[in-house]
């Protein structure tokens, strides 16, 4: 089966995305396989063919790329390649995606690897993003084609996104979330009650605003409308920003955890190190953090 | 008179009738006089109502929304045919307000072009307008077009201008006509104050 090296997304247009990819040496029949590109919008899931399966040819041009108002908008492309004699498939990458952007370099890749490494082990907890969905089918149940804007609140068909399904799947990561304030001013309108925070994470998942983000305890968070994504060299190395918290009556709230009640009963979102790690005993955290490390 | 669906607000199926207008009067012009298609991304201009979630950075755009609602006080007490068998009556006036299309450009200039032609296509749609949204009237003797207002503030840090707006105001009347009777709606809510203020 062939490897590929390198898949990359690269464009100087707004009508077109050119993806290419190199192949490893190797001594198969490069004909003997062809390969078909895949786009989707978010990067974990619902890839699907972009256009149709080429032979001998590294580089394809996505015309049918949309949203180019949008600076924002991020599609994520991979690889899939088929032996035409056997049948045999595989994708590149194996998990995720590529997208425009920068290649980080080693010391882009090594500042990811230790925040991500310390969000794991020391300062995060256990969290999971449902990415919002920003494209493709509109909520038939409350979005308004002619206004361009969801006309009905508590939409359990889009929760609140207007789009139908409302967030892909979760991804579970570690995310810093700074302990907020709890506010709860009188308005005119009645007592508020309104929680405000900052949160830091990895260079994994890729966020956007609106995001939902969902603790073990059962407080969500929506990401807000203001992120600063720590680049080096424009790939990225952590993300930064604000959350707001969402209110129970929310629709978002309505979005179920599939956990069993096994794994409900064993969660433990705080890293368990932190629960063994003899913190006062340099020696063995050490050992700890080596053995994390790999080292 | 039970409470009913949010799609069946009347105000807001007046704003949607006068943006599928501005999209038919832009879907029929030549590629490259701002035509309008379905599709955002081949679309030369953006129509929506108020606050659209999926505007983007889309120009020139054109939003419409409506101004404040009051009763134009039509009729005396604002009731005609009170029956003075079982006192049921009708209450009816006349709402006015105003359709706010905001024509929003990188230049004011292309904001005014487009406003200005919107303005002087009122006129000849108005019977089609008036129709199809149920509208008592449109005055447009007494329409306006605003002069050009800076929206740089809303993309902050540009060296160029690049928002820019321009309003057109239709003055328009709808007819509102409740019937007061003594079917179930009225005497429930009646009674319903009526007990808990005995309390």
């Amino acid at each position: 089966m062939l490897n590929i090296q390198e898949l990359t997304v690269r464009s100087f247009s707004r009508e077109w995305l050119d993806v290419f990819w190199d192949v490893e040496p190797c001594s198969d029949d490069i004909l003997a396989y062809k390969f078909v590109v895949e786009r989707s919008d978010a990067q974990f899931e619902e890839y699907s063919a972009v256009g149709p399966a080429q032979v001998g040819q590294f580089w394809f041009r996505d015309t049918s790329v949309v949203g180019k108002d949008s600076i924002y908008r991020r599609v994520w492309y991979r690889l899939r390649i088929i032996n035409r004699r056997t049948g045999e498939t595989r994708v590149h990458p194996e998990t995720g995606g590529v997208t425009l952007g920068a290649k980080p370099d080693l010391q882009a890749l090594e500042l990811a690897r230790q925040n991500n490494l310390s969000l794991r082990v020391l300062l995060g907890r256990m969290v999971w993003v449902f990415p919002k969905r920003r494209s493709g089918q509109r909520c038939a149940n409350c979005w308004d084609e002619v206004l361009r804007k969801r006309v009905a609140e508590n939409c359990l068909s889009c929760y609140g996104t207007g789009f139908a399904g409302g967030y892909f799947s979760p991804i579970e990561t570690y995310m810093q979330i700074v302990s907020p304030d709890e506010y709860t001013p009188q308005t005119p309108q009645g007592r508020a009650e309104i929680e405000n925070t900052i949160f830091k994470l990895g260079n994994f998942p890729v966020l956007g605003a609106g995001d939902l983000v969902v603790e073990a305890e059962n407080v969500r968070w929506l990401v807000s409308d203001r992120l600063q994504p720590v680049r080096v060299r424009r790939a990225l190395v952590r993300q930064q920003g604000s959350l707001h918290r969402i209110s129970t009556s929310s629709p978002q709230f309505s979005i179920p955890i599939r956990l069993s009640l096994e794994e409900i009963k064993n969660l433990s979102a705080t890293p368990r190190l932190l629960y063994t790690l003899p913190l006062n005993d340099s020696a063995a955290a050490e050992r700890v953090l080596a053995s994390a490390y790999g080292l | 008179m039970n409470p009913v669906s949010i799609r069946d607000d009347a105000w807001q199926e007046v704003t949607r009738v006068w943006t599928v207008w501005l999209r038919g009067l832009f879907s029929v012009q030549q590629q490259g006089s701002f035509r309008w298609l379905p599709d955002d991304d081949t679309s030369e201009i953006y129509i929506a109502g108020q606050e659209p979630e999926d505007a983007g950075n889309k120009r020139p755009r054109i939003l419409v929304s409506r101004g404040p609602v009051g009763y134009a006080g039509t009729s005396i007490n604002q009731t005609v045919g009170r029956s003075t068998a079982n006192q049921s009556f009708i209450f009816s006036d006349l709402e006015a307000s105003n359709i706010v299309i905001t024509s929003a450009a990188s230049l004011g200039a292309e904001a005014q072009f487009i406003a200005r032609y919107i303005f002087r296509m009122v006129g000849p749609f108005r019977p089609i307008l008036t129709r199809q949204a149920k509208l008592h009237s449109i005055l447009t003797n007494n329409m306006s077009l605003s002069s050009e207002q800076d929206l740089s503030s809303l993309h902050p840090g540009s060296p160029v201008p690049n928002f820019r707006a321009v309003q057109v105001v239709v003055p328009v009347y709808l007819q509102e006509n409740l019937i007061v009777d003594n079917s179930s709606f009225f005497p429930a809510v009646e009674n319903f104050v009526m007990s808990t203020l005995r309390k």
